[in-house]
């Protein structure tokens, strides 16, 4: 039961979520009937869903909403801001009852009451005001003898009608609930018990049913069951009422005319499969073995020089380099698949501190991977909650200093090269880096005297102990922040970056590796070590030009007619070139430029299983992991931004001294 | 800390002329001492990584690490594999030690805190001092020695 339990936890999860980002969107477009539909049909399946697990105060929390949207749906009501507050409200709740059913804290339980009170007013409200009577979400007034007719229906699931965990029952006591039933159970073809699969459903049930309902709304209680049962309803004449011409029955030809429909919307739901993300990560790090045993047997086979082999292993990189890429693509994921939680601190926060902000977003398409996008959804909440509390002013504020009443914070995702960039941009009252320094000097951060220059000064905030809101609020500045979410961001191998403009703005950019685990790398060796240089950095090689293009003097050596820096690596990491002059140049771009990497030579191209180095060389950040050889020796990877990075401090700094 | 696997038994080991014990709760194994993978520009102490059975695994040289003097790798040079405590979560690291004795059992009641006798080693890192068979063993805390805070503060005064 505890599996299917979780079963049904995540999937309501995911409905909450689903619905979520639906109500959203339907904030922007009240009248998109599609949306509704969606939010509508969610409901009804997490209050099927619950009802059929036993979460009986989730069944009716979600019966009394699912009301609601039934009017909405209907045309009867509009998708008013107060209605949406109270479902946006009410899921979070549902959303806490998914985990603790029971209600056990009284928090909770309060709040439970006051929202059921609040959803049963709306509905109340909507149903005095409407003429028409939505029979099937309020049974107790089915009751007035006027108007009731008589149905006989017949309900014959399919064989396999329980394989998507549908109870039939469940639709008989919905059908109960539009007016008096009397219901038989056809139990004709029950085989012996012996022959009993206990997976298929025999049954099937005839029922008659006295409601005032119409045919569409008994056949909207089959409405999940239409495409997996054959449904037969036919009306009844009243025995003692005038003789009414029949409405045409519904037979079985009109339900399977309804049923291809069904069918087409299930289609494309089922386009993509659901795959829980350990087995995601299982597969991810088998790759990551096959490929290391691939070059392993790269190794061996260069050394057995035996044609046949030669091509078996050609073939197993090759079709290994496609998995690799493959298994990779099912790991990334759409930016906007975070957005929804964003969007909705967004107008919850404006909401509570009575400003008026427009979350733009671009570029959402561009993806990531699913472990880097865990570990930058709280980083990334917390540099919106300081955009919203700190950054945009007041409305009123914004006014006088000549600015839209309505602050903009963009949220901007892009590639470039082989990392992600997340820019998240607001056009609020920007941060006065005379005032952080005062800051960081009372905090004893920095000396009095220290000169910093704007960008050092901005790098302040990042550091332990740092919070520049005058009072502590609740939203944010409990003096954790920024350096936590640096922290997050570099346990994922990212940076941050921050600038900004006094009055006009802050910008805070975060790079982000493409990839966590594999990358193509081009293999060489300098002093006799192997190192392995992300091909993704790779401009091109070139064989060492004569000393004449090489001046050791200024470290600029001329290729394609073009003066370019080069760093000696040897010399850089050993200090000497033990092979006495580097062998081939390898040219490699950092930011816009381009800089030049000696190193003895160059052994062919590389696919890397990036292993972490592990904590003992956390300070090193010219290597950003080790890499197993297919010989079992080890390769360093090189951060080559961060080689030239170093370089250049070191070489400024010898300049000053 | 150190002390926290509730065993008797200790792993004995020269480094220089001294005699250390580590509890054998903490060891994982024993390698023979093999290539080691130098990461530039780290700390002289951090000797580099091997290939753990596909895993990287940091070693560090002992012998650095209380600031002894260099010596060649001889035949009895191992590197101990041991599970160190980080902020509550383990972590693996290598040590080369110059000859692994035994495994010879302590009783707690046979370990006596140390009193500053030897200039070499810090005291704090030394959970105390057992006698056995007329012979000194220092047992070694192992999470304050390899400790990564420790390490890495270490290394920037290099």
């Amino acid at each position: 039961m505890d599996q299917y339990k979780s079963s049904f936890t995540e999937e309501a999860h995911e409905l909450i979520a689903e619905m979520e980002s639906s109500l959203l969107q339907l904030e922007q477009n009240p009248d998109d009937n599609n949306l509704i539909q969606q939010v509508f049909r969610a409901m009804h399946t997490l209050k099927g869903n619950s009802s059929m697990f036993g979460f009986k105060v989730i069944a009716e929390f979600t019966h009394h909403f699912e009301s609601i949207y039934e009017f909405i749906r209907s045309g009867q009501q509009k998708a008013t801001k107060e209605i949406l507050d109270i479902s946006l409200a009410s899921l979070d709740h549902l959303s806490a009852l998914v985990d603790d059913d029971s209600i056990s804290s009284v928090d909770d339980q309060k709040k439970h009451a006051q929202l059921t009170a609040k959803v049963v007013a709306i509905v109340n409200a909507i149903q005095h005001t409407s003429a028409f009577n939505p029979t099937e979400l309020i049974p107790e007034e089915l009751n007035s003898e006027d108007g009731l007719k008589t149905y006989l229906i017949h309900f014959r699931p399919h064989r396999h009608f329980f394989y998507n965990g549908s109870n039939p029952l469940y639709f008989i006591d919905e059908l109960q609930a539009l007016g008096e039933c009397i219901i038989e159970i056809i139990t004709d073809d029950i085989p012996a018990f012996a022959d009993i699969d206990p997976t298929l459903c025999y049954t099937s049930w005839k029922i008659r049913l006295e409601t005032k309902s119409d045919q569409a709304q008994i056949k909207q209680v089959f409405l999940f069951a239409e495409h997996i049962s054959d449904l037969e309803i036919r009306e009844e004449m009243q025995f003692d009422e005038h003789i009414k011409i029949p409405e045409p029955s519904t037979s079985t030809e009109q339900a399977i005319k309804a049923a291809p429909k069904e069918v087409v919307a299930k289609k494309s739901v089922i386009s993509s499969v659901r795959v829980p993300s350990e087995r995601l990560d299982t597969m991810m790090s088998l790759v990551s073995e096959l490929i290391t045993l691939q070059a392993k047997l790269g190794t061996l086979a260069e050394h057995l020089p035996h044609s046949e082999l030669l091509s078996v292993t050609e073939n197993l990189e090759k079709i290994s380099t496609r998995l690799r890429d493959n298994a990779f693509s099912m790991c990334l994921l759409p930016i906007n698949h975070m957005l929804t939680p964003f969007n909705r601190l967004v107008r919850d926060l404006a909401d509570g501190l009575n400003k008026e902000i427009e979350f733009l977003t671009e570029g959402t398409e561009t993806e990531l991977d699913k472990n880097i996008m865990e570990g930058l959804s709280d980083p990334l909440m917390h540099l919106l909650r300081n955009s919203i509390d700190h950054g945009i002013e007041d409305p009123e504020l914004r006014e006088q200093v000549g600015k839209p009443r309505c602050g903009t914070i963009l949220f901007k995702a892009y590639c470039s090269g082989t990392n992600v960039f997340i820019e998240i941009k607001d056009d609020g009252k920007g941060m006065d880096p005379e005032t952080i320094r005062e800051k960081a000097i009372q905090k004893g951060i920095i000396g009095k005297d220290e000169i910093l220059n704007e960008k050092e000064i901005f790098n302040l905030i990042f550091l332990p102990g740092f919070s520049t809101a005058e009072k502590i609020s609740e939203i944010s500045g409990r003096g954790v922040g920024m350096d936590v979410v640096k922290r997050k961001i570099t346990d994922i191998r990212g940076q941050i970056k921050v600038s900004s403009q006094l009055n006009i703005g802050t910008t805070i950019t975060i790079k982000l590796p493409l990839t966590v685990s594999i990358i193509d790398g081009l293999l060489v060796k300098v002093n006799d070590a192997d190192f392995v240089i992300p091909l993704s950095s790779v401009d091109r090689c070139f064989e060492l030009p004569g000393a004449n293009v090489l001046n050791r003097f200024s470290s600029m050596v001329v290729l394609d007619g073009e003066q370019v820096p080069f760093i000696s690596l040897a010399e850089e990491f050993y200090g000497t070139e033990k092979n006495g002059f580097a062998q081939e140049i390898i040219l490699v771009y950092h930011e816009e430029r381009r800089v030049a990497l000696l190193a003895d030579y160059v052994v062919g191209k590389f696919q890397a299983v990036l292993k972490p180095l592990g904590r003992y060389f956390q300070a090193m950040e010219t290597i950003s992991g080790a890499t197993i050889l297919g010989d079992g020796r080890i390769a360093l990877v090189l951060d080559t931004s961060k080689v030239i990075e170093h370089y250049s401090v070191k070489k400024r700094f010898a300049l000053c001294h | 800390m150190s002390l926290r696997t509730q065993t008797d038994s200790y792993l004995t080991f020269n480094i220089e002329k001294e005699l250390f014990a580590i509890n054998v709760g903490r060891v994982l194994e024993i390698l023979e001492i093999q290539p080691i993978t130098r990461v530039p520009q780290s700390p002289s102490f951090m000797r580099g990584v091997i290939n753990l059975r596909g895993n990287i695994l940091p070693v560090v040289d002992t012998r650095m690490r209380f600031s002894l003097p260099g010596s060649d790798f001889t035949i009895d040079t191992c590197i101990v594999v041991l599970s160190i405590e980080n902020n509550k979560e383990a972590t693996l690291l290598g040590v080369i030690v110059d000859a692994v004795q035994k495994v010879i059992e302590i009783k707690a009641d046979q370990i006596y805190r140390s009193t500053s006798i030897s200039s070499h080693f810090k005291e704090e890192y030394i959970a105390g001092i057992a006698k056995v068979d007329e012979e000194f063993i220092m047992v070694l805390d192992v999470d304050k020695v390899f400790s990564t805070e420790d390490l890495l503060s270490n290394s920037q005064e290099n």
